[in-house]
């Protein structure tokens, strides 16, 4: 994966941002990378978006530094009639410089740019009132990548050296940076903590290739999640989406091998498995921004959520053959969950129907291999 | 701008730089005209001595119709092409609804005549009623670009701009062969169709044009009997079943299963959506206690027999 530093082309600085120090941290990392100063941020966006052809590729290499003028933290949306974890977000960035062709961000930003968020302050503000008013409640799991990748940026931004001594100060939350990237530099600097967990999504070898644009090979995602573990930290991983594809079963099967070859199963705080969904108009940004990939012709029906999805057997297939492959490689104590699916699936796939999302949550913040389900 | 009265025959009518109108229909308004006179004069320019129009195609030829003359008119001799075209824009968005290709014409015409880019996405595209986006713009420069009877189609049919993105996505040799059944479905079918064809094309690694050769729509096309519109469901049918080979297959056992169960009418047992859930759905109706108890008891006696278990077996365990 190409250096941020390397691929964005130019800055464009919020007028009202310019003090922030995550501002000047940045103008330093990428000094030469020639500037704009915007004083009416909401024209700059809809013109930027109007002008161009493909808005969402120009804006992979524009970097935007403006202000979060809403909430930092939202509870992850998960999608209605399916189960979710409980999850907080943290959106401290939009968008990414990498180019997935099912990535959901293609229709959920209006705002096409590289964005990063520079009011770092109002972060730390906003954090401390949310952990203050979960004192004595159990374990509350956050992170970002939600709305972006968590460490594509980090070469430049150096989040990750704020982010985790931050929240090594709060073991009432079990913090996750979230990443395709291989950026780990900053991470191999800092004093890993119990409740720091690294992820990564994993994909076959041929999705990564065709489908996950500027993203490196994943057995290059594994190497820095093995030298991240070596650091002393524990972590994560995401097949998320599996998608079906020629080969899947080989494909999905060997990344497994990999990963059980290189990951100690003890330093993994869970692995969640989610087949491809997206909203039906996500379909034809699709088509239109990545005409070659096929991953749209695969055989779909609508979810009880409106979502497009696998049909429900090539979904189980699909679920139940990684899952087991990951029990048989890591062995039955490393928590597996599933995003965004029923309980039936859940039953079908993991042997497990969690009484609701607090099960959930509570499964997944607990030490590995001592929580069953109420 | 120079108001004055002249004979409409003076008027080059062949030089059509100006028009937005695509309908040469101007019928309604003889009578208006006849009875009313020509109440908005029509728009002039001078071009190599000649008066050409900018707007009034159909009032001039009315008033040709009518043997009107002199007419009054305004002619404008300083303003470009460009700035012409502009008031001709303007009088037909101001009077009455365009069609697409109306709308195509305008911008291809304006970026014909010099208009920047930016000026055809930030002022003409919303006051055509248009999103302001450049993904717009193409689209509609590519309808500008369609052949004139494919134009007329579109000019007439006004479809989706969802439905004029999926049908550009074909060659016109393809479209042209789409013409018979697409225009008879709905617009949300006729989106359907579109892209279900080429996703059917995507999933087989073939041609549309191939996949529409399957002997099966062969054998739907011959039959003379059939509308275009049954024709054109049944090509819908045809292409749903093979994009979706898997969904088809389970739904005919589902209803294979409650054909051997052979359920009365006003019974209707069926799956969750695309068999996504887990639950069957019943439904009945009654009009008494009577009517009520005695259905129960057949729902009784069905759920009784042993083929009752096939509705739920899942089609690939066997």
């Amino acid at each position: 994966m190409n250096d941020p530093a390397l691929t964005i082309e130019r800055i464009f600085l919020d007028a009202a941002c310019l003090d922030y120090p995550l501002t000047r941290r940045i103008r330093e990392r990428l000094s030469g990378t020639p500037e704009e100063i915007v004083q009416d941020p909401k024209t700059f966006l809809e013109e930027y978006r109007q002008k161009r052809t493909d808005p969402l590729g120009d804006g992979k290499r524009a970097l935007w530094l403006t202000r979060q003028k809403g909430d930092f933290l939202k509870p992850c949306p998960c999608t209605p009639h399916y189960l979710g974890c409980r999850y907080v977000t943290i959106n401290l960035d939009l968008n990414c410089p990498l180019d997935c062709t099912y990535c959901i961000l293609q229709l959920y930003l209006s705002n096409p740019l590289l964005t990063v968020f520079v009011n770092t302050p109002d972060l730390w503000l906003e954090l401390d009132a949310f952990l203050g008013r979960r004192q004595g409640g159990g374990q509350v799991r956050i992170g970002t990548g939600e709305l972006g990748d968590s460490l594509a940026l980090d070469p430049i931004t150096e989040r990750s050296r704020e982010l985790i001594p931050y929240f090594r100060q709060h073991p009432e939350a079990l913090f996750e940076l979230k990443t395709k990237s291989t950026h780990i530099q900053n991470l191999l600097t800092i004093d890993p903590a119990p409740n720091i967990v690294i992820a990564w999504s994993l994909n076959a070898p041929a999705v990564a290739q065709e489908d996950e644009g500027g993203a490196p090979p994943v057995s290059e995602r594994i190497e820095a999640a093995r030298r991240v573990v070596e650091q002393g930290f524990r972590t994560a991983f995401h097949f998320d989406p599996l998608i079906r594809h020629p080969g899947w079963k080989e494909g999905y099967a060997g990344v497994i091998r990999q990963l059980s070859a290189r990951i100690p199963s003890d330093r993994i705080a869970w692995i969640s498995l989610g087949a491809l969904r997206f909203p039906p108009a996500l379909k034809e940004i699709m088509a239109q921004r990545h005409p070659d990939s096929r991953l749209l012709y695969e055989e779909f029906i609508r979810g009880l959520d409106g979502k497009f999805r696998y049909f429900k057997p090539h979904r189980l297939e699909m679920l139940f053959f990684t899952a087991e492959r990951l029990r048989e490689g890591l062995g039955r104590e490393v928590p597996l969950y599933l995003c965004m699916e029923s309980s039936e699936i859940w039953r079908r796939v993991l042997k497990k129907e969690p009484a609701g999302e607090e099960d959930i949550e509570g499964y997944l913040t607990s030490p590995a291999g001592l929580c069953q389900f109420t | 701008m120079k108001f004055t009265q002249i004979d409409p025959g003076e008027i080059d009518l062949a030089d059509d730089r100006f028009r937005v109108s695509f309908s040469d229909s101007f019928d309604e308004l003889v009578g208006s005209i006849r009875d009313l006179g020509l109440l908005n004069p029509p728009v002039l320019a001078k071009r190599e001595g000649r008066l050409i129009l900018v707007s009034g195609w159909k009032r001039v030829r009315a008033c040709r119709a009518l043997l009107l003359s002199p007419i009054p008119v305004f002619v404008e001799e300083e303003k470009d092409d460009l700035e012409l075209f502009r008031i001709a824009v303007y009088e037909n968005t101001s009077s009455r609804t365009l069609s697409i290709v109306e709308k195509a014409g305008i911008l291809s015409r304006q970026q014909g005549f010099g208009a920047p880019q930016d000026e055809l996405i930030r002022r003409t595209l919303p006051l055509l009623g248009i999103p302001p986006t450049m993904e717009y713009l193409q689209l509609f420069l590519s309808v500008a670009g369609m052949d004139p009877e494919e134009k007329k189609i579109v000019h007439e049919k006004d479809p989706t701009a969802a439905v004029l993105q999926a049908l550009l996505a074909f060659s016109p040799a393809e479209r042209a062969r789409l013409r018979p059944w697409l225009w008879t479905l709905g617009q949300n079918k006729q989106k359907e169709l579109l892209n279900t064809l080429r996703e059917v094309a995507a999933r087989e690694s073939i041609s549309p044009e191939q996949v529409l050769a399957h002997p099966r729509i062969r054998e739907l096309v011959a039959e003379e009997q059939l509308l275009p519109r049954q024709q054109a469901e049944r090509l819908l049918d045809h292409l749903r079943e093979r994009r979706n080979p898997s969904l088809t297959a389970w739904s005919r056992v589902f209803d294979g299963a409650l054909q051997k169960l052979g359920i009365e009418k006003g019974i209707v047992i069926a799956p969750s959506p695309f068999f996504e859930g887990e639950d069957l759905s019943l439904h009945f109706s009654f009009r008494s206690r009577e009517e009520f108890l005695e259905r129960l008891a057949r729902l009784k006696n069905l759920g009784d027999r042993a083929e009752f278990c096939d509705l739920f077996k899942d089609p690939e365990d066997e």
